[in-house]
């Protein structure tokens, strides 16, 4: 009975290695790339909640692309979002990679707050200004071998609130 | 024996790990996803009051007489949404809309000030909301009922008076810092607690494609979208004040004031100064449109009553000696003068 088990334990180990040899690559990359697009949803999540009450885009100018965003929100407090290099995972990728931080500079207090970050891991990202009332976000996340592309539009909901006034 | 039972155990542990994990995960892409769809349903409930806010006059609009607090959920894209639905208080042909979406166990709630369109297909196509705001999940939580809505409401009011406050100094700041091309020297004007190094100025691009871009000119600050300096037109403004009926001695008040502020406004325009110049030109505005109407009102009824008492005293003549009639004439005339001074000096131009 135990040398039975201890055959089949031996067969079942063999086949979970061929198959692990065979398909490894492909699983990890598969996983690799599904955790970066979770990350991108996540930091897409916390960039509209960033941007969307915004009035205006002040940066880029219209027609323009840069690796960063200025905003004003709905109570003219300035937001500026920005790429900042990573040199630990820039030496572990063995390329350029950043992290997305956002500094709000409170225009009562003539302060800004402390920055935080927003999402990790970015090879390239780029804000994409057609006009004063939206922006397009798009980027590359790198995990080792593994990179996952995202384009995004977040359209700023009080940019009509300064009609007429 | 004892070697099977190892393997069954570490076989049962790894599985029981494997799913853990994958639990972890698959919560955080449900987060993200319920957030997204709390988030449209939300705005599919706010579209859906506005249409039906458009589609009739203002007149019969459902919540005329009370408030619509709708309490009970309206089904949608799996989800649901809740909603209140007033009047501004304090405002006329605006309306304040709350709508909460939910969707499993995620809640948005979502504040439109909705300027009312006697237009139908404007109201539909580009309906003015003057004020938006997204609450955090914290404020979700509560009733969509009068005390609830009430505070709420007092929350926004609050945001949208700091909003008008801060718009003049926004403006100054961004004036400082809207010719710079490079978020570190952005950072360090606003005075941000950030190390500066690392951050990069330039999109990446293939080689030979530049990405350099050129400092922004200075311009006026465009105020969501545009600035109210590009409708600075001289000859409209004059037209205007051809056409309101001001009494003549009033209507050459207003030239003066007008002349006064064209030329401060043409100064700090040539010298950049936009935001100076934007805000004395509302300022003049404000004043005109507001103010000065009501000041020819109050100088019309002066006038009224001034001939009214005249026409009493012509009534009286007979019975009164020529320098008497020509006095008390004298004394109200006086009075008449003296009043519509005071009225234009406790509404004093820009």
């Amino acid at each position: 009975m135990m040398v039975a088990f201890f055959v089949l334990g031996m067969l079942m180990g063999g086949c979970f290695q061929l198959f692990s040899f065979f398909t490894g690559k492909q699983v990890a990359n598969i996983s690799a790339r599904f955790q970066l697009q979770m990350e991108v949803r996540r930091a897409l999540v916390n960039l509209y909640g960033e941007a969307q009450e915004g009035i205006e885009v002040l940066k880029p100018d219209p027609g323009s692309t840069l690796p960063y965003l200025v905003l004003r929100d709905l109570v003219n407090d300035l937001h500026l979002i920005f790429l900042r290099k990573d040199d630990k995972l820039t030496e572990k990728n063995g390329s350029d990679t950043f992290r997305l931080w956002s500094v709000v500079y409170n225009i009562e207090k003539g302060t800004c707050r402390e920055p935080h970050e927003i999402l990790s891991g970015i090879r390239t990202m780029n804000f994409t200004a057609h006009g004063f009332g939206s922006v397009v976000v798009s980027g590359t996340l790198q995990e080792g071998q593994a990179r996952y592309s995202f384009l995004n539009m977040i359209r700023l909901k009080n940019v009509f609130s300064e009609e007429g006034k | 024996m004892g070697l099977v039972v190892v393997i069954i155990t570490v076989l049962f542990v790894a599985v029981f790990a494997i799913l853990n994990l994958m639990r972890g995960a698959g919560a955080q892409v449900s987060y993200s996803d319920a957030h997204v769809r709390s988030l449209a349903i939300a705005e599919s409930g706010v579209n859906l009051l506005v249409s039906r806010l458009m589609d009739a006059t203002w007149e019969d609009r459902w919540f005329r007489d009370r408030p619509d607090f709708h309490g009970s959920p309206v089904a949608c894209e799996g989800g649901n949404f809740i909603y209140a639905i007033q009047d501004t208080p304090g405002a006329s042909f605006t309306v304040d809309i709350w709508v909460r979406g939910e969707y499993r166990s995620t809640r948005r709630l979502l504040f439109y000030r909705v300027k009312y369109e006697d237009l139908l297909f404007k109201g539909l196509t580009s309906p003015g909301f003057s004020f938006t705001a997204d609450l955090p999940e914290t404020a979700a939580a509560g009733s969509l009922a009068a005390p609830a809505v009430d505070s709420l409401t007092a929350k926004m009011n609050d945001l949208v008076d700091r909003k008008a406050q801060t718009r003049g100094a926004a403006a100054d700041r961004w004036e400082e810092i809207a010719d710079q091309v490079n978020p570190t020297a952005i950072l360090t004007t606003l005075g941000a607690n950030v190390p500066t190094a690392g951050i990069p100025a330039r999109s990446q691009a293939p080689a030979g494609v530049s990405t350099a871009v050129a400092p922004r000119p200075k311009e006026p600050v465009p105020a969501g979208g545009r600035s109210n300096l590009p409708n600075y037109d001289k000859g409209k403004l004059w037209d205007w004040i051809g056409r309101q009926g001001f009494d003549s001695e009033y209507a050459a008040y207003l030239h003066g004031v007008a002349i006064r502020n064209f030329t401060e406004i043409d100064v700090k325009s040539a010298l950049e100064k936009y935001s100076q110049a934007e805000r004395q030109f509302k300022a003049f505005l404000r004043f005109l449109f507001r103010h000065a109407l009501r000041v020819q009102a109050l100088r019309t009824q002066a006038r009224l009553r001034y001939e009214a008492a005249c026409d009493e005293l012509d009534a009286q003549a007979a019975s009164l000696t020529p320098e008497e009639y020509q006095a008390r004439k004298a004394a109200l005339l006086s009075a008449y003068r003296q009043e519509l001074a005071s009225i234009v000096n406790a509404n004093p131009a820009p």
